[in-house]
């Protein structure tokens, strides 16, 4: 069965989350949540720019962990969509992919 | 337009019983070398027949015979005192011989180079004087010495300047760096042409943040034209990286809280398509240091004075020393010359094997927290640690040497040899790490980079150098502010 994977919203945040292909609109909730992580809410943006990030995230095909390594220069680019200042950038990424990571690993990993 | 040089642009400098930290060089100041000639072995061909023509040959293939020794001639003024030429003829011990070139420096300042061509390991092959008289007065001259040199090589020192590189990949701070290259003529199937200087692979910690990230390799194929990120999916996230290096066709890393090695397909890393080992097999302690002569013969220093041996990553490593030799002290690091010569340090101590199987403490061992050890010749052991003097021994630990740094230097954190001329030294002060360099097998360091009007990029502390020629190296550490990571390239 072929899947595909879908924005749902959520609490105001854009979820990517995987269904089966042929999965009406409806039950989009109840497909399998790829990211980004419930954590994502500890991430120090109001909440406007907040959603704005997730919608950006999904848009830019960043639904998990893996999806985040050797693209940092896009990361960089939603950021600036964002109106975030370049100096804020790197610790911005950070934060974001270590609580991807901790979602998709698990702290406990190794 | 460069600037083409003359031969006014070159000034001799010798340094009796080679370059070393305890051998001043000698300025030459009344004379000149000869000419350079360095044969690179006579180019042979071999035919077969001509499948085209009967009664032609075309070339089947070619082999080149060895490089010879670089001979000149040393010609200098003869005068009323003591012969040096002489001297050291008699003598017949080997010497250095550097030609310092410059347009704009004072000749007089051996450090302050704009290039240099250094002849290591010089002998003295014969001795001519000028005419011992002259029966008329238009037979008058001055009275010259000259003597036969024949020396093993030629190295280039140049100028150097240094950039930081994947400021983007980079995002925690480095802790180790290593070149997994070697010079190709990319004649062979799968093979790319290299300097030897393309292959380069950086590890960053990933404990530097609360919770902290998967601590991850940053690697170029073609010396940061493309940058690759790997994360050591197999690690804890947040885990500590102690050390990393190149180990045949793989790059191992070395990390704390869960001691354990890491490693991965150096190649794999550069595609993008890296699938990472984790491996605990012999590891009693934390492997803290790795020193690797070749794809089967790595040494791994850890914590408690262990010493292990890895052939190969997957079989993990088995215990050449329980501590015993260190007194169960921490090896912060290992290093070596060879597959024999390896040695080992940690605070208050330093150990030695020279058979690549036992350790012993040394002598006696630098009172200081070491941090970083090197050969610079088979015989001559450097380190340094905590404070601003590096420590050097050739009689594993019966004497000890040191040479002292601006008291600015809180810390010593790496010494490297690229040769036992050219070295680095990555020194760390108050507002950030330095590095230092020396042409002349540690007798003098200078504050690189050589022109002031440069510096090394603004850091809070520098924690690994790689050489891969004498001319280009890079280095990794921590960005100012203490969050980020630096990753740097030095080149001529």
């Amino acid at each position: 069965m072929q899947n595909k994977i879908v924005a749902v919203k959520e609490g105001g945040l854009i979820y990517a989350t995987l269904v089966e292909k042929d999965t009406p609109p409806k039950e989009y909730s109840s497909g399998i949540r790829l990211g980004p992580p419930d954590t994502i809410v500890e991430v120090k943006l109001t909440a406007g720019l907040l959603a704005k990030l997730t919608e950006l995230l999904f848009e830019f095909k960043f639904y998990s962990a893996p999806d985040f390594m050797n693209r940092k220069p896009e990361l960089f680019v939603i950021f600036q969509k964002l109106g975030i200042p370049t100096k804020d950038h790197k610790s911005l990424a950070k934060h974001i992919i270590s609580l991807y990571q901790q979602d998709y690993f698990g702290v406990n990993n190794g | 337009m460069a600037n083409v040089l003359t031969v006014g642009a070159n000034r001799i400098w010798l340094i009796e019983g080679k370059a070393g930290p305890a051998n001043e060089p000698q300025y030459i100041s009344m004379g000149a070398l000869g000419a350079l000639d360095w044969p690179q072995g006579d180019v042979t061909k071999f035919e077969r027949p001509s499948d085209l023509q009967y009664n032609q040959w075309i070339e089947a293939g070619s082999f080149q015979g060895s490089a010879d020794r670089v001979t000149s001639t040393l010609t200098t003024y003869e005068t009323i005192g003591r012969s040096t030429m002489l001297t050291l003829i008699r003598k017949k011990c080997a010497l250095d011989l550097q030609i310092h070139k410059g347009i704009c420096t004072d000749p007089r300042d051996f450090d302050g180079f704009e290039k240099v061509w250094i002849v290591p390991n010089v002998l003295l092959s014969s001795f001519a004087s000028a005419e011992q008289g002259a029966l008329e007065g238009e037979g008058q001259a001055a009275s010259t010495e000259e003597v036969g040199v024949s020396g093993t090589e030629i190295i280039e020192v140049l100028r150097m300047a240094y950039t930081e590189v994947a400021q983007t990949q980079v995002g925690e701070a480095v802790v180790a760096v290593d070149v997994c290259d070697s010079i190709n003529c990319g004649d062979c199937e799968g093979t790319t042409q290299s300097d030897g200087c393309q292959r380069v692979f950086a590890v960053t910690d990933g404990s530097s943040s609360s919770p902290g990230v998967l601590p991850q390799v940053v690697a170029t194929g073609n010396s940061f034209s493309t940058i690759v990120e790997s994360w050591i999916s197999t690690a804890a996230i947040g885990t500590v990286v102690n050390d990393a290096g190149c180990v045949g066709a793989n790059f191992v890393v070395l990390v704390g809280s869960t001691p354990a090695i890491h490693y991965a397909s150096s190649q794999d890393i550069i595609d993008g398509v890296a699938s990472w080992t984790k491996v605990t097999t012999g590891l009693t302690t934390e492997p803290l240091s790795i020193y690797n002569y070749s794809p089967l013969n790595s040494f791994i220093s850890g914590k408690s004075g262990y010493v292990y041996a890895m052939s190969n990553p997957a079989d993990g490593v088995t215990t050449l020393d329980a501590g015993v030799a260190a007194g169960a002290v921490d090896l912060e690091a290992i290093n070596g010359y060879d597959a024999e010569n390896v040695a080992a340090v940690g605070t208050n101590i330093a150990i030695y094997s020279r058979n690549g199987l036992t350790f012993s403490a040394m002598t006696t061992s630098p009172t200081a927290a070491l941090k970083t050890v090197a050969y610079r010749t088979i015989n001559e052991i450097w380190m340094g640690g905590t404070g601003a003097t590096v420590y050097y021994t050739s009689d594993y630990g019966a004497h000890w040497a040191t040479k002292s740094f601006p008291a600015a230097v809180t810390g010593v954190k790496r010494i490297v040899w690229a040769n036992s001329s050219v070295g680095f030294i990555l020194a760390n002060t108050a507002s950030g790490g330095r590095v230092y360099r020396t042409i002349n097998g540690g007798y003098s360091w200078y504050l690189a980079p050589e022109n002031a009007s440069l510096s090394v990029p603004t850091n809070s502390a520098l924690t690994d150098i790689v050489i891969c020629e004498p001319n280009k190296v890079f280095i990794g550490g921590t960005a100012q502010g203490g969050a980020d990571g630096i990753l740097i390239k030095g080149t001529d």
